[in-house]
């Protein structure tokens, strides 16, 4: 059984640069009630940046200018105390409104999870009854899968560019869809390697208050969250035939730093695309918690629906078996490896041929994974390359770990000119999304001498 | 020093830390090694289990993707060919700078 979290309705953000924020951004995501607090210090220990305020037996509390939102207090706080921002009535607002074309982005973690708010069993895949609910809620969908199969292919791209750049290329031709374009790479010369991920946005905020010099090295794609939003607005609005200002998108993530990534300022890219002001890419967050609330307020479970039936692509629900592995900690690194493994060396994917397994590289257990992926190139870069083979160098950090503790030493050697990696994936919470900060919450059972000691602690 | 002489405070924290070591409510996981994300406690495998299942749940997608689908890497999506040949052109194009493409900054 999962337990519900409390929640405290969202508003707009703060007004003025403030500290760690910007102006425009939501400050103050996750708070701790300190009514129920009783101080036992579970949170300050799983804090992977320090921002939990307050030693043991004392009330605790939250220092938002060190936070990086991504939740891990809340999911393991054994009492319930700590809550999150929630934009669930303002989705259920917008989708009473028949003007409004509501669009739901749904993150590869939350089919792997939503069922459990449902009664389903860890793990229960659903995709195709999600779908089939959420379009009886009346959204439209453009999951995030299809978004992570369009970072796979900008965050790809701009990899193999910089690895072409600092190999002395001054043209990497890339062959596409039997197509061939010449990308001019030199300006990535001055773009270093090793390159990190820019899809976990706790990660991202991490590296701008703590780690301002290792900014450079971080993809410049976006997120897919983010890259879903102008999408949907732009491209989207001619597919579905809608105007692009009807459109509300909808991030559903597993993740409450997800919440805190659409409020950044720059993120009203359709906006300034279209030339139309005010616009946001993405409009609301919720998590997968607060997307079951949404559907339990409209009486839809969709574990009575047909994963089957339900499951028949069409549009934006396309997405490759690299896209959704995003969710756990490694799928991002394996599906980079994927699409680079086909560019380079010119063969198709066998779709169950394990040679398409990219094992090394899945977190689980270990905080950091590395491995050398050798990669045959096809004739023409051989002579680019001056090679038979490319030695692809990359590394996958499961969870910052407390007090930045896995991470660290992987962003120091990076500063130090000393990492010997290509590319490298970070996901602040370890497994990854799939135990996100938004995920749904299974209560950590107390032993009776635990609740004993607890009652004591509280009543005196 | 009796125990009535303590402040509130230190009577609950030497409690608190006793408590600890006694390991009762230990956290899930653990900066302190480097081989390890969760500690061998009854919360760490009860989190390590719920992780295992989920990330089933991903790889069970990947291999339907595969094999119903026939759809490993991100490239053969032919909704993502649709996009870049209706819309986006290539990756790293013009339009994918101003719509798929951001930048960072330091927050010192």
């Amino acid at each position: 059984m999962v337990r519900k979290v409390k929640t405290f309705k969202g508003d707009g953000g703060v007004s003025a640069d403030t500290g760690t924020y910007r102006a425009g951004e939501l400050r103050g995501i996750i708070r701790i009630d300190e009514g129920t607090c009783v101080g036992c210090d579970t949170c300050r220990s799983v804090c992977p940046v320090g921002a939990v305020k307050g030693s043991m037996g004392e009330k605790h509390s939250i220092d938002v200018d060190k936070c990086v939102n991504c939740g891990q207090c809340l999911l393991n706080c054994p009492f319930g105390a700590i809550e999150q921002m929630s934009f669930v009535d303002k989705v259920v607002e917008k989708l009473k409104d028949k003007k409004t074309k509501v669009v739901a982005i749904i993150a590869p973690a939350v089919r792997v999870a939503i069922g459990e708010e449902f009664g389903a069993e860890p793990g229960t895949l659903t995709v195709g009854r999600l779908w089939s609910a959420l379009k009886k809620a009346g959204f439209l969908i453009y999951d995030n899968n299809f978004a992570a199969d369009q970072t796979i292919l900008e965050e790809g791209t701009e990899l193999l560019a910089k690895v072409a750049a600092h190999s002395g290329l001054k043209e990497l031709p890339v062959e596409l869809w039997g197509k061939k374009i010449v990308l001019n790479v030199e300006e990535f010369k001055h773009k270093p390697l090793p390159q990190f991920t820019s899809c976990c946005p706790a990660w991202v905020r991490y590296a701008e208050i703590y780690y301002p010099k290792i900014l450079p090295h971080i993809s410049s794609a976006k997120s897919p969250q983010q890259m879903s939003g102008p999408t949907a607005k732009t491209y989207g609005a001619k597919v579905w035939g809608v105007k692009p200002e009807d459109i509300f998108t909808v991030g559903v993530m597993p993740c409450t730093a997800k919440i805190f990534e659409a409020s950044r300022p720059e993120f009203d890219s359709a906006g300034r695309y279209l030339k139309k002001s005010g616009m946001r890419d993405v409009d609301a967050v919720l998590t997968t918690r607060d997307l079951a609330e949404v559907l339990k307020r409209l009486n839809i479970d969709p574990m009575k629906m047909s994963e089957e039936e339900g499951r028949k692509p069409s549009l934006f629900e396309f997405y490759s078996g690299g896209a959704t592995i995003f969710g756990a900690s490694g799928g991002v690194m394996e599906a980079a490896i994927r699409f680079a493994f086909h560019v380079l060396s010119g063969l198709e994917p066998q779709a169950m041929s394990p040679q398409w397994d990219f094992e090394d590289v899945r977190g689980f257990r270990h905080p950091v994974v590395s491995a050398v992926i050798p990669v045959p190139l096809r004739t023409e870069y051989q002579k680019a390359f001056g090679a038979k083979e490319l030695q692809v160098k990359v590394c996958v950090v499961n969870g910052i770990g407390p007090q930045g503790a896995h991470l660290k030493p992987i962003i120091e050697d990076v500063l130090a000119g000393k990492s010997p990696y290509h590319f490298i994936e970070v996901m602040c919470c370890p497994g990854g999304c799939i135990n996100g900060g938004g995920q749904p919450v299974h209560p950590i059972e107390l032993s009776l001498w635990d609740q004993l000691f607890y009652a004591f602690f509280k009543t005196n | 020093m009796t125990i009535k002489e303590l402040s509130r405070r230190t009577f609950l924290k030497l409690i608190g830390a006793g408590v600890i070591t006694l390991s009762f409510t230990r956290p899930s996981f653990s900066g302190e090694t480097a081989t390890s994300n969760f500690f061998d406690t009854k919360i760490g495998r009860e989190r390590i289990n719920l992780i295992k299942a989920r990330q089933a749940g991903q790889y069970k997608d990947d291999k339907i993707s595969r094999e119903k689908f026939k759809l490993a890497a991100s490239h053969e999506n032919p909704m993502i060919k649709r996009f870049y040949s209706e819309f986006a052109h290539h990756p790293l194009s013009e339009v994918s700078e101003a719509l798929l493409h951001t930048h960072y900054k330091a927050r010192v």
